[in-house]
């Protein structure tokens, strides 16, 4: 937990909240004065900054990017009001958004002269340096404009006195995706970006939002139609309760119906299964699976020669939409979702409506004052086999498929758990020759339980959903 | 050596409500493993469906947690730990 998940938090549901009353054109301008009031201790340089910053960040909750604002005058109302008339052919395929207001810019090079420095006779930085970017006078100076990132300085001081402090976001994406513009400012190249959420996770000023639904979902349901919400299995690790509990508490929001994607998770697992044995027979050397959306983003933008190996198989809220969909096609299909990646999947997949993260839902709750540990357990569909509810941890779905097959000793199985630069690199050696014949691939270390969007620790979270999986499988209805 | 009242117990009730843990409560999961074992043996730790400290302490925020009478907002993890090493010290004879 952090400082600017809790803003962010705290605003969606105070979002959730007017939207629930109706009152949202009326009262959405008043929000950033009421969350920061003009006597309050200002953490940012003074309460009107984070003002604005709250104005874009809510923005991003509205289903808008910062850079469609065209007026800078235009308030949150108005876009409060196209928002509540938005139709699905009005939506853009960018999904994540820099709030600039927010946005610190970080140092413009990474090597920064600490007061260790003193001022040595032998100026070994200097020498180093084959930019002539440093001078000595009481203290080593870099110039900005000279100095290239190399590094050399650093390495060459005997005092450890140059650091290396990184841009948070930058680093932690593994695609080169987000850089500095010319003001300093970050930007996402949306060509490159995979939608993993890794930048939004990492950076400490909250300025990386990504775009909501919450206005299309929480009208609907007040409209009156059947909202059903489809939980991703890592769902069942995020509050300490079981399952059931859960998803009674999701119904109480006004949804008309909530189904569990495992579901889905089972029918990828049977064609996935069925896919990778015709596969092996026409001769191919492996086959990677395709039910994580950075993943498959990866390949489509950075990764051409991969392709051929993926899976064409759905992924589980694909399926679990369709099923949803036939049973009732006025249904408005809602994929509750651990990351961000969902929603760059949602939109080139027709059967899905909407998508509402954790994080949202768990604001969402708070809003309307539900306590999930009161309420009292929905019924579990117990038609689903639990090896489904195992993907949202990695090796979950490997191991779901090895269960179906006949012989699981033909899968040689490599599970890649998080996709930095490194795992990049190993993957991209695999089209040319592959280890292994079956590979798993997650965005975030450690499977869906890790998204972006979740509210529960990781570990805890993981240990709750195989408690599920299991109960399930002894027949013991949790 | 110092020797405790191994009688006393110090309850530690973390709010489990909506608002609680969705704040960041959901962390304070793990709290029994910043713990010695010595420690582990003074306190009780239990999740509690909401305590109400968000109606009743307009001022504080959440996550709540109480470590036996103390109540401490913005909980976290060190917040939780330090108060019951304070308490523990306190009984200790």
């Amino acid at each position: 937990m952090n400082n600017a998940k809790q803003i962010r938090r705290d605003l969606i549901s105070r979002v959730a909240k007017l939207l629930e009353e109706r009152t949202l054109v009326e009262k959405i301008d008043r929000l950033p004065l009421e969350m920061r009031p003009r006597n309050q201790k200002a953490i940012r340089c003074c309460c009107h900054k984070e003002r604005a910053v709250l104005k874009y960040r809510t923005m991003a909750l509205l289903g808008f990017n910062t850079t469609d604002e065209t007026d800078e005058l235009m308030p949150l109302s108005e876009y409060a009001k196209q928002a509540e008339k938005r139709t699905r052919d009005q939506y853009t395929p960018v999904q994540l958004t820099v709030v600039d207001e927010a946005c610190s810019s970080c140092v413009r090079n990474n090597y920064i002269v600490s007061n260790l420095c003193r001022a040595c006779v032998a100026r070994p930085c200097m020498y180093a340096c084959k930019k002539d970017a440093i001078t000595v006078t009481d203290k080593a100076f870099i110039d900005q404009d000279k100095c290239v990132n190399c590094g050399m300085c650093k390495e060459a001081c005997p005092f450890h006195a140059i650091i290396y402090q990184p841009i948070p976001c930058e680093e932690s994406c593994p695609v080169g995706a987000i850089k500095r513009n010319e003001n300093g400012i970050e930007y996402i190249d949306d060509s490159k970006c995979i939608y993993c959420g890794k930048c939004m996770v990492a950076c400490p000023f909250g300025a990386i939002m990504e775009k909501s639904f919450l206005v299309e979902i929480i009208n609907s349901i007040k409209e009156g139609k059947k909202v059903v919400a489809m939980v991703a299995p890592a769902l069942a690790g995020q509050f300490q309760v079981g399952m059931g509990q859960m998803m009674a508490a999701i119904k109480q929001l006004g949804f008309y119906d909530v189904v569990e994607v495992a579901k889905g998770a089972n029918e990828t697992t049977e064609n996935e299964a069925k896919e990778f044995i015709e596969r092996m027979e026409e001769g191919e050397p492996f086959m990677t699976t395709s039910c994580c959306p950075a993943w498959v983003n990866l390949v489509n933008k950075h990764m051409p020669e991969m392709k051929p190996f993926v899976s064409d198989t759905p992924s589980p809220m694909v399926y679990t939409a369709r099923s949803v969909k036939a049973a009732m096609p006025e249904a408005i299909t809602v994929f509750v979702a651990p990351c961000v990646g969902k929603r760059s999947e949602v939109y080139r997949t027709p059967e899905v409506d909407y998508v509402v993260s954790f994080e949202e839902i768990g604001s969402w709750l708070m809003a309307r004052n539900i306590d999930v540990m009161k309420c009292e357990a929905a019924e579990i569909d117990t038609t689903i086999n639990s090896d489904g509810r195992r993907f949202a941890y990695s090796n979950g779905v490997t191991m779901s498929v090895k269960n179906y097959v006949e012989n699981p000793e033909v899968i040689k199985d490599i599970v890649i758990s998080g996709l930095d630069k490194a795992a990049i690199r190993t993957l991209k050696g695999y089209v040319k020759s592959c280890p292994g014949n079956f590979v798993e691939v997650m965005s975030c270390p450690g499977g869906c339980v890790n998204g972006c969007d979740v509210i529960a620790n990781p570990r805890v979270a993981t240990r709750q959903v195989d408690n599920f999986a299991k109960s399930m499988e002894s027949g013991e209805n949790k | 050596m110092i020797k405790y009242k191994v009688d006393m117990k110090i309850e530690v009730k973390i709010c489990m409500g909506t608002a609680c843990y969705v704040m960041g409560g959901s962390e304070l999961a793990t709290l029994s493993e910043y713990l010695t074992p010595e420690q582990l043996k003074y306190v009780d730790i239990k999740g509690e469906p909401c305590i109400n400290a968000c109606f009743d302490q307009k001022e504080q925020r959440p996550p709540f947690v109480h470590v036996g009478e103390v109540l401490i907002s913005e909980a976290n993890i060190n917040k939780v730990k330090e108060e019951i090493e304070r308490q523990i010290t306190e009984l200790s004879l």
